[in-house]
């Protein structure tokens, strides 16, 4: 492992400002939505009971598709979204 | 009690498959970079896989499970919560985490403030973290192969100890590695052929299944809407922070790497906890009360598949006790071994030496984890596991949130996060046992508090390294993925 870490000029300590700060509204961005998918229900189930446990199809509630169903089809797009997204971003600061 | 040969059968050749995996990896060479980081040379495949192994340990594989046989939805919350630590983990640490390039959380706190007493202060919350998470293994591991195998709880304990120290100290992290990759495509797979069998049960039908199970499909029978929030907190944020989940983010070759890695475990443990409500509410509306907790799963594939799928599930739970525990004494010995000895006493230590002293500490944590499963018989798991992940939420999360994107925290300001964080979610949980309140998470009081230590210590006191500018380049520049 190497120890060393190069030192940089004050352009390169622009350029990293910068290309943290691109990260973090990319990150946080997500990141709050994805917060607010997984507490909401949560929150829907406190609040709005009646909403959340009516079924939509035979025993499915809207709780019980939300938790096991939406939620991780919306973490994976949101994560898959975030991965490319940032590649292209890191690959343009190059 | 069930004493199946299928069932003894099967954990004797994971033995001797995962012994065998362990030894064939001692080719790759003996060096603390092979030990501790596997030369960071895990593909993002590879290391997705074996995330997952290290993730699914018996409380995930049987556990959850189990708690939705006990309480219905309640039990998926759980699921949820554990699922969406890697969320947090991808979009905030991956990638500046493995592009820092150490080989543990004290490293990184070095390596970031430069301070030898945050150093320490993180030698012992990862100690302290891990022991509460290993002890309820190694109690888990007494327990279960008692009743699946009727095994001795002694004689269980001191098996699954020996077997764990022997993987690492053969083995190292690419032995564990390769093994946990092996182990999480056998748990993945007993439970999706359990899935299978539970759906054909009820002729391809979830809805008639879910018939049968009645109000359990509802919120509400186990946790008040604050303690659900409040768990469903602690787990994300306390995922997010575990050091033997992070430490194999060191393992990757690139930060791109550490980023898809991320993404290939979020798709095999959601699918993976996509199936265990199915699982569970089968366990209610076949087995009823029959079932156990901790034994819905095996008594359900019993039920389902007979001996043969009763013997692959018995053995996935061993395994992924071993499994998981393994990849807790890694963090372990890397805190003392690496952290403490090298990084403390004796930083000019040899490369062979740093490896001789990384096996002896393994083999004295592992000695000593199986004093702690003996001593712990009997004791309440849930509490102690509860309190690692409140731990790592209310202290390295937030020092690891904050050290890579705030340029201004200071080592004052990591220093009193992890104290303020690591004393009151102890304290909160410790007073909830003793029956003064009824919150059973305290991540909703601790993590924000350790969170404003950070930032008023930060802003009053303390100061930033000399090399802050070229520590953030190299944590957040693709440039950055040294090995």
């Amino acid at each position: 492992m190497s120890e060393k870490i190069v030192q940089t000029s004050k352009e390169k300590q622009e350029e990293t400002s910068q290309q943290i700060s691109r990260q973090w509204k990319l990150s946080t961005s997500l990141g709050i939505m994805f917060l607010v998918i997984f507490m909401a229900i949560t929150v829907l189930n406190t609040f709005a009971p009646d909403f959340m446990t009516f079924k939509v199809i035979g025993n499915f509630t809207v709780t019980y598709l939300y938790s096991v169903l939406l939620l991780y089809i919306a973490s994976w797009s949101i994560v898959l979204y975030y991965v490319i997204k940032v590649t292209t971003l890191e690959g343009a600061s190059i | 009690m069930i004493e199946i040969p299928t069932a003894i059968g099967m954990v004797v050749l994971m033995v001797i498959i995962t012994m065998g995996i362990a030894i064939f990896a001692r080719r790759f060479g003996s060096s603390a970079a092979e030990f501790y980081v596997a030369n960071r040379g895990i593909t993002a495949f590879q290391n997705a896989i074996s995330l997952g192994g290290s993730y699914m340990s018996a409380a995930s594989f049987l556990g959850v499970a189990g708690l939705v046989w006990l309480y219905g939805y309640d039990g998926i919350w759980y699921a949820s919560g554990f699922f969406g630590g890697y969320v947090v983990l991808l979009l905030w640490i991956a990638a500046p985490l493995r592009r820092f390039a150490r080989y543990t959380v004290a490293d990184f706190a070095f390596g970031r403030w430069h301070s030898k007493s945050l150093r320490m202060a993180c030698i012992v919350f990862t100690l302290i973290s891990m022991m509460f998470y290993v002890v309820p293994q190694m109690v888990g591991a007494g327990d279960l192969l008692g009743v699946l195998l009727g095994w001795d709880y002694t004689f269980a304990v001191v098996v699954s100890g020996i077997l764990m120290t022997l993987y690492v100290v053969v083995g190292g992290m690419r032995g564990t590695t390769y093994n946990q990759i092996f182990l999480c495509i056998v748990l993945w797979s007993a439970m999706f052929i359990t899935t299978i069998l539970a759906l054909m049960h009820y002729g391809w039908s979830y809805n008639a299944l879910l018939g049968d199970i009645g109000a359990r499909i509802e919120p509400g029978i186990w946790l008040d809407p604050l303690n659900s929030f409040a768990l469903a907190l602690g787990l994300v944020l306390g995922t997010a922070g575990l050091p033997h989940i992070l430490i194999q983010y060191y393992t990757n070759p690139s930060g791109k790497a550490a980023r898809w890695a991320t993404v290939g475990v979020l798709f095999i443990i959601g699918t993976f906890y996509m199936m265990t409500p199915i699982v569970g509410f089968a366990g209610r509306a076949i087995l009823g009360d029959a079932a156990g907790k901790n034994t819905v799963l095996p008594l359900l594939g019993q039920a389902l598949g007979g001996e043969p799928l009763m013997g692959i599930i018995v053995g996935g739970a061993f395994a992924a006790i071993v499994s998981t525990t393994a990849a807790l004494l890694i963090a372990c010995t890397g805190a003392i071994a690496h952290d403490l000895y090298v990084g403390l006493i004796n930083p000019e230590a040899s490369d062979r030496k740093q490896v001789w002293i990384a096996k002896v500490s393994t083999i004295a944590i592992g000695l000593f984890t199986i004093g702690l499963g003996l001593a712990f018989k009997g004791y309440n798991v849930a509490f102690l596991v509860g309190l690692a992940f409140a731990i790592t939420a209310s202290t390295f999360f937030p020092m690891l949130f904050m050290g890579i994107w705030w340029k201004d925290m200071t080592d004052k300001g990591a220093l009193a996060g992890l104290i303020l964080g690591g004393a009151s979610a102890i304290l909160i949980i410790t007073t909830n046992i003793m029956g003064m309140h009824t919150l059973q998470n305290p991540s909703i009081i601790s993590v924000p508090l350790a969170f404003l230590a950070i930032y008023f210590v930060s802003k009053w006191a303390g100061k930033m390294p000399d090399d802050i500018d070229d520590i953030m380049h190299q944590m957040h520049s693709l440039h950055s993925d040294i090995k």
